[in-house]
């Protein structure tokens, strides 16, 4: 299990600076969460760490692999939920968790009673032999996220689990990813939803137009804020992206 | 009651989403310019070029010399000479020729002494030059017939048609080998445009890309798979073709390279118009764009070589080309030779373009 590592990393689009020189480290089993306004670069920065954009400068480390120059170990333990996964709605359930699983090697027996555990603890076994274009949205995301954590995965990245999910979804989706991380899985995940952040991220980043403003736990974002102890996030949150405007 | 101001405002709410879906617009002005164009060139009738034919001129005297040289003083045939030594009938088979002309040895002196001889002419029926080639042959006949002396003679010289191909092959039986390559061509082109422009469009390829799963075997799956659908469509083909209409064609082990490397090709080349495309619906318009000329122009409906010498060129660069003459070189003429350089050109091709469309395609947003 492992340790992420980013360090000055930068991302920019001819002028447009994207990311400017972000660190951090994610400890394993840790639940990671990146807060940050719309366009801040939390999508950017979780693109990078999984490999889909490159860095311009900078470098990303899952465990012992960097992820620019070795991508294919690199990927291979980690899960990744994009913002809109996109699924084969031709597929059934069933079928498309079979695909994903067997193309990340998972062993075909493994892999039967991997997903038959996770459609029952996703609350999802009627819908096995459904086909994916068929499910609401809330049952498609819960789909999405059996696929990504169906392999040997150290890290799990995930950019806005929670959106378009009513609140008992979002609970159990939460519920969920502090699981994984108890079971040892680095989680690095964006949202924008503060309290279920506070509630279950052992620490937090915010980040502001491309920079990181703020990092650490609760109790040392409100001193970074100077906000009272019993601040709420969203006025600590406010308090530090107001500044930086 | 009807109120005409929402007619017009329908009408222009549809028009302007009309306007603005290039698919649309590409259907209904631009694919028809397209379609006159190739079939206006195709059919102008003129600039179609001398036919080339094989003649075995047999007669040692002058008059066999003289009848080579008013065939070619025509314009419409260009005859090519074949050794005497050859048998001739053989020889048209082997170079894939559906006409030939055939002078007999005693040509000369039987002209000379007013005895009937006949110039032998090699066609097929199937083939819309052989028609053109008997007329010349006949008209070049009478000419001579008419040289002679004496008025009231009966002609002697006359024509002895033969039909080329073991049996008299019609048009189904170039049919079928035609729309064979028109499946191979259009099934996997449609298909991987659509799905590489759509896929990259939903962003799907981003998620494939974080799986150990390659371009290159993504790419090889679609070829199996299109492969396995051109073998099935082949079968089908032919036994509606054979059972319902009567078609003749060869079956052999030979037909497979086409119906693997054309697969191959257009499944590569689909993904690579998709590739370069910034939208779904620029990827159909340009897709549509490479197909329909490669459709008409590659001799899927009519021989190539009814069509004017600008565009026999340009067939010859076409893929399709190469699918459709190994399929006839096989399914019709039984001749090796020609289509073993047809497999030969589509394997080169095949190879190029898979690797380019493999390296060109990025699953990743860089």
């Amino acid at each position: 299990m492992g340790e992420l590592l980013v360090q000055n990393l930068s991302k920019n689009y001819g002028e447009v600076i994207a990311l400017n020189n972000v660190s951090l480290r994610v400890n394993t089993g840790e639940v990671f969460v990146l807060l940050g306004p719309n366009g801040a670069g939390k999508t950017t920065l979780l693109k990078i760490v999984v490999g889909i954009l490159k860095p311009t400068r900078g470098t990303v480390r899952l465990d012992t692999y960097d992820i620019v120059n070795n991508p294919e170990d690199a990927k291979r333990i980690i899960g990744y939920l994009p913002e809109n996964p996109s699924l084969y709605t031709g597929l059934t359930v069933t079928e498309f968790l079979q695909f994903v699983g067997k193309i990340r090697k998972v062993p075909g027996d493994v892999l039967d009673v991997k997903i038959r555990e996770a459609l029952k603890t996703f609350d999802i076994e009627e819908k096995k032999d459904a086909l994916v274009g068929s499910l609401s949205k809330g049952t498609k995301q819960k789909v999405a996220l059996i696929a990504s954590s169906l392999h040997d995965h150290h890290f799990l990245v995930l950019d806005e689990p929670l959106s378009g999910l009513d609140p008992k979804t979002q609970r159990f989706v939460n519920q969920w990813i502090a699981g994984m991380g108890r079971k040892g899985v680095t989680v690095l995940l964006s949202t924008h939803n503060l309290d279920i952040a506070q509630e279950y991220a052992s620490r937090m980043a915010i980040i502001d137009k491309g920079r990181i403003v703020a990092i650490g736990e609760m109790e040392e974002l409100r001193k970074l804020a100077k906000t009272g102890s019993e601040a709420r996030l969203d006025d600590v949150f406010l308090k530090l992206t107001e500044e930086t405007s | 009651m009807v109120s005409f101001a929402r007619i017009v405002s329908d009408l222009k709410l549809f028009g302007r989403g009309y306007l603005r879906n290039k698919i649309g617009l590409f259907f209904s002005l631009v694919f028809p310019i397209i379609l006159i164009l190739l079939f206006g060139s195709i059919f102008s009738g003129g600039g179609g070029g001398p036919i080339p034919v094989y003649v075995q001129n047999r007669d040692s005297g002058q008059l066999g010399a003289q009848f080579v040289g008013v065939l070619n003083k025509t314009g419409t045939i260009n005859p090519t000479l074949v050794d005497n030594s050859v048998d001739f009938k053989q020889y048209l088979l082997d170079h894939s020729s559906s006409e030939g002309i055939q002078i007999p040895g005693n040509f000369n002196s039987s002209y000379a002494q007013g005895k009937p001889v006949s110039v032998t002419v090699y066609s097929n029926p199937a083939d819309t030059s052989s028609g053109i080639v008997l007329s010349v042959v006949n008209g070049v006949v009478n000419g001579f017939n008419y040289r002679q002396a004496c008025a009231t003679c009966t002609p002697v010289i006359n024509m002895n048609q033969l039909t080329i191909t073991s049996q008299s092959a019609k048009y189904i039986d170039f049919l079928v080998p035609g729309l064979i390559g028109f499946t191979v061509l259009t099934s996997p082109m449609f298909s991987l445009v659509n799905i590489s422009s759509e896929y990259k469009k939903s962003k799907f390829f981003k998620q494939l890309s974080l799986t150990p799963l390659t371009k290159t075997e993504w790419l090889t799956s679609k070829f199996i798979w299109y492969t396995f659908l051109s073998l099935l469509s082949f079968l089908l083909m032919t036994v509606v073709g054979t059972y319902l209409f009567g078609a003749h064609v060869t079956l052999s082990v030979l037909i497979l390279p086409f119906l693997v490397l054309g697969p191959l090709f257009f499944v590569s080349l689909g993904m690579l118009v998709g590739t370069v495309s910034k939208s779904v619906e620029s990827a159909a318009v340009v897709g549509n764009l490479v197909t329909f000329p490669m459709m008409f122009l590659s001799g899927t409906f009519f021989p190539v070589n009814t069509m004017p010498q600008y565009l026999q060129t340009v067939a010859h660069v076409l893929p399709l080309f190469y699918v459709i003459d190994g399929l006839n070189q096989v399914m019709i003429y039984n001749n090796i030779g020609p289509m073993l350089n047809d497999v030969l050109v589509l394997l080169v091709g095949a190879v190029i373009v898979f690797a380019s469309a493999v390296s060109l395609f990025k699953w990743r947003e860089d």
